[in-house]
């Protein structure tokens, strides 16, 4: 895949060791892009903030600290949204003087990426009889924290397919758009990739986004499959709702928190869209069944940063536990101003959807003890697990970032639709969705069982987060 | 120069609206662009095209009494790439203002303290 390479420099009155020493000091704009950073340590997150002019939200470009040389060099792998290196190169350039040199690679998604977002039509790609696969996911705003790795792992899965011969024949392509964590830009995108020839659209994205594609796309018995966590819901049979349950989540991990803790009284705190709203619900129903009491909730909107009032109102509830359904950004803001504001000394705290790559930006420190629960995480010590993460980390590099269940659903969900593909004894789309509604893999989270359209049978783990990733922890008897 | 023009270009909704005809179809002709246009004549589609042609963003093929348009494949990724440049330019002045301020301060508590 091809590079281009921006180059930008500038000299600065200053020595490079003080120039060196302001990255990531949260000064506000203070580096380039105001780069963001807890640690600067080889490997750990950063967020940069990339202005996208007037009128637009900024983006966060999400990386890792790939190497350091202070105070001479820094260079940053970015993520998201596209893949390439950061190099900032300091020189001392006079005695009180340095001169400051950053070239950016930027890869051909990423080019793709940013023409769309500076309001380009998009390209239709020129039709080689490929087999069309189509994934949305969130490449920019809240939810690209947890969607970080599902382009990756959905390119890999491709890869796998077309080294197994393809599909019926064709060689398989995989088809990217950035829903921005926006329903309206996911629909349109979504039928992008339908006219775009997409045979099947795997949706990484929020409820909120997969229900604004279901409106706009469902009418054309393309399959459409949210891959990731959900809330649930019915629909047509081409309509796939796949990824672990809240209910499920919750009979994993409340009951053996509260027997932990000893801690009954919860305060439920999620964004305002059908996600959050479906998981209290579910709470309500399963809270009260194993003792538990709920003295309080709140939802907040989608993209909030200040969680100071609902951090507050937690302290005046009385609660001992949280349980959070926030998202993404969302998500890592709240659990570092928990820690910030001492909440952590009062409350233990379930988060579902607390993944590998949330933890990571909310932190070693403020992450430290939370609870979740999920299909799948990268300490599973199984063989298929330890495999499938090897081929992950030889196709993408030690600076990838990590797996998690979101990303490995999205890696599944395109093994599951090519083994349904093959299935069917033609390449007809009525034989392909009865297929994918009675489906049995194995997986690198283990077995998993499709029966209908918006069950997906398999075994849930219980894990704490702990410096550097997650410990499981024994299931429940 | 050149992605101050082709900004201005995208800037405005009927030459938006002939990108995405000229996207969705490929070359096409002025008259074929007009009719996938409602309400806009043919005149002004014409003097659109102009705009998008002088800002590099499309370019046109004549033959015989024909032109055709076609989406410039250098001129958006040129743009969105001098767009982050731009970008890395600004952010670089910023840490300068930034790591000066800082630089100065230092400096004039060292005199303080001395």
């Amino acid at each position: 895949m091809g590079f281009v390479v921006l180059l930008a420099d500038e000299t600065v009155a200053a020595r490079p060791d003080v120039v060196y020493g302001l990255f990531g000091a949260r000064q506000g704009a203070g580096w380039v892009f105001a780069a963001d950073c807890d640690v600067l340590a080889v490997g750990s997150a950063v967020t940069l903030h990339l202005p996208m002019g007037v009128g637009q939200a900024a983006v966060d470009v999400l990386g890792r600290v790939a190497s350091l040389a202070p105070p001479r060099q820094i260079v940053i792998a970015l993520d998201q949204p596209w893949c390439g290196r950061l190099r900032v190169r300091l020189d001392q350039a006079g005695a009180e003087s340095t001169r400051v040199t950053v070239s950016a690679e930027i890869d051909e998604r990423g080019v793709e990426w940013l023409l769309r977002r500076r309001g380009w039509p998009a390209r239709q790609p020129a039709d080689k009889g490929e087999y069309r696969i189509g994934l949305l996911t969130s490449k920019s705003g809240p939810g690209a924290v947890f969607a970080v790795a599902c382009e990756n792992l959905a390119a890999m899965a491709v890869d796998e397919l077309n080294a197994d011969g393809g599909l019926h024949g064709r060689r398989v392509r995989l088809l990217v758009a950035d829903d921005a964590t926006d329903p309206a830009t996911g629909a349109s995108e979504a039928r992008w990739l339908i006219r775009a020839g997409c045979r099947v659209v795997l949706a990484s994205v929020t409820s909120a986004t997969f229900s604004a594609v279901e409106r706009a796309v469902g009418d054309s018995g393309v399959p459409l499959v949210h891959t990731v966590l959900n809330e649930g819901g019915g629909g047509p049979g081409h309509v796939f709702r796949w990824g672990e349950r809240p209910a499920d989540q919750l009979a994993t991990a409340a009951v053996p928190l509260m027997r932990t803790s000893g801690a009954r009284h919860w305060f439920l705190v999620g964004d305002d869209y059908s996600w959050s709203h479906g998981a209290h619900r579910a709470a309500r129903q399963v809270l009260p069944q194993a003792h538990g009491m709920v003295v309080g909730e709140r939802f907040v909107p989608l993209g909030t940063k200040d969680f100071e009032p609902v951090i507050e109102a937690i302290t005046w509830s009385g609660a001992d536990l949280v349980l959070s359904t926030l998202v993404g950004a969302d998500e890592v803001a709240f659990e570092r101003q928990c820690l910030a504001m001492g909440l952590r000394a009062r409350c233990r705290t379930l988060s579902l959807v607390l993944d590998e790559s949330t933890r990571e930006r909310i932190g070693d420190s403020a992450a430290a003890g939370l609870w979740t629960a999920f299909g799948y995480f990268q300490q599973l010590p199984t063989a298929e697990n330890r495999a499938f993460l090897a081929r992950y980390r030889d196709t993408f590099g030690p600076w990838a970032p990590p797996v998690s269940t979101l990303s490995e659903s999205t890696y599944s969900a395109v093994h599951l639709y090519g083994i349904a593909a093959r299935h069917a004894r033609q390449d007809d789309r009525g034989q392909v969705v009865a297929e994918l509604q009675r489906l049995r893999a194995i997986l690198p989270r283990g077995s998993v069982e499709l029966t209908g359209p918006h069950q997906i049978r398999q075994q849930l783990r219980l894990a704490e987060a702990a410096a550097g990733g997650f410990r499981l922890l024994a299931p429940a008897r | 120069m050149r992605t101050h023009l082709a900004f201005d270009a995208l800037a405005d909704g009927v030459r938006r609206s002939i990108l995405l005809v000229i996207a969705e179809k490929g070359e096409c002709s002025a008259g074929e662009i007009a009719d996938s246009i409602e309400r806009v004549g043919r005149t002004t589609v014409s003097s659109h095209l102009r705009v998008l042609r002088t800002s590099g963003v499309v370019t046109e093929r004549r033959e015989g009494r024909h032109r055709y348009y076609s989406l410039d494949p250098e001129g958006p990724t040129r743009e969105a790439l001098e767009f982050l440049q731009g970008l890395l330019k600004s952010s670089l002045r910023e840490l300068k203002s930034n790591a000066e301020a800082l630089a100065s301060s230092g400096t004039e508590s060292r005199r303080e303290a001395g």
